[in-house]
């Protein structure tokens, strides 16, 4: 159970900010699922967790169409742990951009969307 | 049994000024309370500011989301998502001790030490004297105790074009403290574009806080910005009932007991008994005094006076409520700024329909810039995905402002309270609720809604999506035990005597007869002042 919560741990820290979760932050995931008794695995946080390359898709599906999904869940508790820890301070607190940023922003959404229709896709093909 | 000259039962803000009111006066008062107690106190959290608590502090997640992210759930924009897990402490036990059945009214109560005020967002609002009487209380008398409860705490406002219906006729007051990036550009468009804004009708001003801004009080140092106000209590800026509670424990005439859960009281002649639940040992225990003075919230007190006159007066009770909707917006101006360390959590500015001011249904708008409460309570209602989600937020967050929009509110049939028996529960009941508004009602609210909505985009701060937040959610509740001028059951005589009792008073909100649209909190302690001084009066 614990390393199947490393995995876990390390995939969503990765798909979130691009990094490996710190040791504290594996403790503190580890904690607050204990804490919350959710011993249900659902088929696509499962699937997403072992194929990491899968998880923007999936995310993208749930947060318009299942957004309290188990995926959606476990992954607001590892951003909520990863925006209070001070490595990544950084990717959270408002940071200074030029107006062009909204550019690069608009191609993130537009990505989501794609994303969101991917994930429609797998989530047909897979049944999950 | 032990046996007291005042009882004070409830130490959130109505029974903090009401027992100082007594304390100085140099009578010996019992404050009764359940009391829960903050278990980190002192503070967990170091004196510095957010921005540098983010960068800096390995154990900020203690305070932020909470021992085992405790403070994260699945919708934290809902109801109470600004009371942190440093103030948690606040909501222990209400549903075991205090329970509340609706479908229609979820309330926030508390059983805490300074009850809700643990958490309050310190707007200190004077009603106009149309308001005051409509309430119920002495025109005259609530001016005086205004100003006294505003030489206690310690309360900032600017006299500017709205502070008619801000800081009233207040005399004793702080300069407000200095505003943030995103209020200060929407004041100055506001300034720019007065004239448009008088022929909509709209005024805008600054929030008056229960906040030391230039001027110290003893163990009270004054606002130091650091953009923690909805996490910690370091410098006692803002103030708290447990504050005063705390310097009253000092003096010799007060006793505090906690761990006590009143639920119903009786009288023998001049002697008034208080009864209820010892929280640890669950055993019932009483108190004997010659005063009892409810100061446990207008839900609280009307709990126990259904439960005290039950067999005699069977009971619905009306109660009040500001429906609340609340606003995200955006002030595209200020998207990319970065963090700004010196900074307010506060609500900073308020807006009025000015050619209302007749009107009994009426609404006022807070602006409050976000940035402290982080993304995690936002990035759910972004329909994206997380990682797409995150730089997009990161980037929009320095020009987010959450506009609130509280209305007025006035009984009617369909906003009641009845306690019903339920052996499962500690107390053996639990109080049900019904709150629904009228099609009028909604209708008017709806249309000032729109007016602001339309009166802030000439400032150029873009509404997102109206937010109506289930009814409750505005923690402002009142008038349970109406003042009435004559002899009736459940209503509370001008003095804040309950008829039917000889000692017994109650000094929250429950005798309001009506709720203006700016919160209520400042004119509640100035009646629990009042009621104080009514029950030496009658000594
Ligand atoms: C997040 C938040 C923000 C707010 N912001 C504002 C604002 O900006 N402006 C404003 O005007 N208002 C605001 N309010 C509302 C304000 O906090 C309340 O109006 C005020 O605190 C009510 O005080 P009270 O003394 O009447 O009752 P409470 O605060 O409810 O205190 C009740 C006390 O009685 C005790 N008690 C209750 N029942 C029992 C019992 N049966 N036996 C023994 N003890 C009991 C409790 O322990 C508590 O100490 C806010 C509230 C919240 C939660």
């Amino acid at each position: 159970m614990e390393q199947l919560l490393e995995t876990e741990a390390a995939a969503l820290s990765h798909y979130l900010v691009g990094d490996k979760p710190t040791k504290a932050i594996k403790i503190l995931y580890r904690e607050a699922v204990a804490a919350r008794h959710d011993t249900r695995r659902e088929k696509a946080f499962d699937v997403a967790v072992r194929h990491p390359t899968l998880l923007p898709y999936l995310d993208a599906y749930d947060a318009w169409f299942r957004p309290s999904s188990q995926l959606r869940q476990r992954l607001h508790l590892m951003f909520s742990i990863l925006e209070a820890t001070p490595e990544f301070a950084a990717d959270f607190l408002p940071s200074k951009r030029s107006a062009w940023y909204m550019l690069i922003l608009g191609l993130l959404g537009i990505r989501g969307i794609l994303r969101l229709a991917v994930g429609g896709l797998i989530v047909k093909v897979w049944g999950l | 049994m032990p046996t007291f000259d005042y009882i004070v039962v409830g130490s959130g803000c109505s029974g903090a000024i009401a027992a100082q009111t007594l304390v100085e006066a140099g009578k010996r008062v019992a404050m009764l309370d359940v009391g829960e107690a903050n278990p980190s106190s002192p503070s967990v959290v170091p004196d510095k500011d957010y921005v540098a608590l983010r960068e800096t502090d390995p154990e900020q997640y203690r305070y932020f989301i909470g021992e085992k992210a405790s403070g994260v759930t699945i919708n934290d924009t809902g109801k109470g998502a600004q009371i942190t897990p440093t103030r948690s402490h606040m909501l222990r036990n209400v549903e075991d001790y205090i329970p509340l059945q609706s479908k229609t009214f979820a309330p926030i109560e508390s059983l805490g030490y300074g009850g809700l005020g643990i958490g309050w967002g310190l707007q200190c609002w004077e009603f106009s004297r149309e308001e005051i009487a409509r309430v119920g209380m002495n025109v005259e008398r609530t001016i005086a105790a205004y100003e006294t409860v505003a030489k206690r705490i310690g309360i900032s406002g600017t006299n500017d074009t709205a502070c008619s219906f801000t800081l009233g006729e207040l005399q004793s007051y702080q300069p407000s403290p200095d505003m943030d990036r995103n209020m200060q550009r929407i004041y100055r468009s506001y300034l720019r574009h007065k004239q448009s804004f008088d022929r909509a009708g709209i005024c805008l001003g600054r929030t008056p806080l229960a906040l030391l801004t230039t001027k110290a009080q003893p163990g009270r140092k004054t606002y130091a910005y650091r953009d923690m106000d909805f996490y910690d209590d370091n410098d006692k800026s803002g103030w708290r009932p447990w504050m005063t509670v705390d310097t009253l424990r000092e003096k010799p005439n007060l006793t505090y007991i906690s761990g006590f859960l009143a639920t119903r009281f009786t009288e023998r002649g001049p002697v008034a008994t208080i009864h209820g639940i010892d929280t640890a040992t669950k055993r019932p225990t009483a108190y004997r005094c010659k005063r009892l003075i409810l100061a446990t919230g207008a839900l609280g007190s009307a709990r126990i006076a259904l439960r005290s006159f039950n067999t005699t007066q069977g009971g619905t009770l009306p109660f009040l409520c500001n429906p609340y909707t609340y606003v995200p917006c955006v002030q595209p101006a200020l998207f990319g700024k970065g963090a700004e360390p010196r900074k307010i959590g506060f609500g900073q500015l308020s807006a009025f329909l000015g050619d209302e001011a007749q009107h009994e249904d009426r609404s006022i708008l807070t602006l409050y810039s976000y940035q402290s409460l982080m993304l995690f309570r936002i990035i759910q209602q972004v329909p994206l995905d997380f990682a797409d989600a995150r730089p997009i937020m990161q980037y929009l967050s320095s020009g987010i402002v959450i506009a609130g929009i509280q209305h007025s509110d006035k009984p009617t049939p369909h906003k009641t309270l009845r306690l019903h028996k339920n052996i499962g529960n500690l107390t053996g009941d639990e109080l049900q609720a019904t709150y629904r508004l009228g099609n009028e009602e909604i209708t008017g609210q709806r249309q000032r809604e729109l007016r602001y909505l339309k009166g802030l985009r000439r400032t150029g701060l873009y509404p997102i999506k109206r937010i109506q937040t289930e009814h409750g959610a505005s923690v402002h509740y009142a008038g349970t035990l109406p003042f009435s001028t004559t002899e009736k059951p459940y209503h509370t005589d001008p003095s804040g005597r309950l008829y039917g009792t000889r000692n017994v008073y109650v000094a929250d909100s429950s005798p309001f007869r009506f709720l203006p649209a700016r919160g209520l909190t400042f004119t509640l302690l100035a009646n629990a002042h009042l009621t104080a001084e009514n029950v030496l009066k009658h000594d």
